[in-house]
């Protein structure tokens, strides 16, 4: 059987010690192929002579950050794999940086300090629970609709949703006594 | 009628566990984290000289109060957070966090009061030696810079 041994994973951080944590922690796990890069345009760079499958990028790089390099990957007309998984790593966990991380299309994210558990699990979820990848004027990136939806209060604008919603409407309603 | 802007929504992809010929977790055994922490123990770098430099910019972008200078301590601090949390340096990370905590909120053109970042760095520098996290010196500094953070905090209006 391939296993981890057939992967190929990217690491992009301008920080050569972070780097070298999180590419040893890869490795040990038994990762086949680890390939590093120090910022951005790099990262493309390395991606244009052999798609990784799995991106593991910095928030904070210059002279590229991640958020950029994220949306270059999932916009760019000559992006080499718009929907490769990319799990993000920072140490700013306030509210806004989530967000924007999110909204610029990563899968995951992981806060710094890393350990290899909370590093692993974030792979773990790219490799075991994929999500939808959803294009849209605005947005391109894994669906940022997650769990059950059932708190979700933003426009429903999604043909699916129309179409639910108008399988509820004609479904008969329960007579109550 | 207004026109919707379309949405393509293209199926999860289990591509990758295809190629690993079954599911992640079921692979990463616990003796695979093991394995991996294992190997983190072993690659641990020295990180004081990148410390010591983000520190060292740190101070000098403070001394310098030039515009723009608050976004460089606040990216430095939280570099050395991420570096001494992962690399096992609680106290020089509880130091880094108060620089954080200090600057959260605050805008790109603010000025930190001197004094109160310079007791936080020269907490952050003696949090660098390698007997930091055993030396109750240090706790009690980190603890001073806390009590000094949350202090300016209230006076800045921000608490």
């Amino acid at each position: 059987m391939p296993g981890l041994n057939s992967l190929h994973v990217l690491v992009v951080d301008d920080n050569p010690h972070m780097r070298s944590i999180v590419v040893a922690i890869l490795r040990g796990v038994g990762i086949g192929i680890v390939k590093e890069a120090s910022d951005g345009a790099d990262a493309m760079e390395v991606m244009r002579a052999g798609v990784p499958d799995i991106v593991i990028v910095d928030l904070n790089m210059f002279p590229i950050d991640g958020l950029e390099f994220t949306q270059m990957i999932r916009t760019a007309v000559d992006s080499p794999f718009p929907f490769v998984p990319i799990i993000m790593m920072t140490g700013h966990t306030e509210r806004t940086k989530v967000m924007a991380a999110r909204d610029s299309g990563v899968n995951e994210l992981v806060a710094k300090p890393i350990s290899a558990k909370t590093l692993l699990d974030r792979i773990v979820a790219v490799i075991d629970r994929p999500r939808a990848f959803v294009k849209t004027g605005s947005y391109t990136g894994p669906c940022r609709r997650r769990g059950s939806g059932k708190d979700y209060i933003g426009a429903m604008r999604r043909k699916s949703d129309k179409e639910a919603k108008a399988e509820q409407s004609s479904q008969p309603k329960e007579e109550t006594a | 009628m207004k026109a919707e802007a379309q949405v393509d929504i293209i199926a999860p992809s289990f591509r990758l566990q295809r190629k690993m010929g079954g599911p992640a977790s079921r692979m990463l055994t616990p003796e695979a984290y093991r394995k991996a922490n294992a190997a983190l123990e072993a690659v641990i770098p020295p990180v004081d000289v990148e410390v010591k430099r983000l520190l060292d910019e740190l101070q000098q972008v403070l001394m310098a109060r030039a515009p723009g200078g608050r976004d460089i301590m606040w990216n430095n601090a939280h570099e050395i957070r991420g570096l001494a949390g992962t690399v096992r340096k609680t106290c020089l990370g509880q130091a880094a966090n108060l620089i954080c905590h200090y600057l959260n909120d605050t805008d790109s053109d603010f000025q930190p009061d001197l004094g109160v970042m310079q007791t936080i760095v020269v907490v952050a520098f003696q949090a660098l030696r390698d007997d930091a996290d055993t030396d109750p010196m240090i706790q009690v500094l980190v603890q001073d810079g806390a009590r000094a953070v949350i202090a300016q905090r209230h006076r800045e209006g921000r608490d």
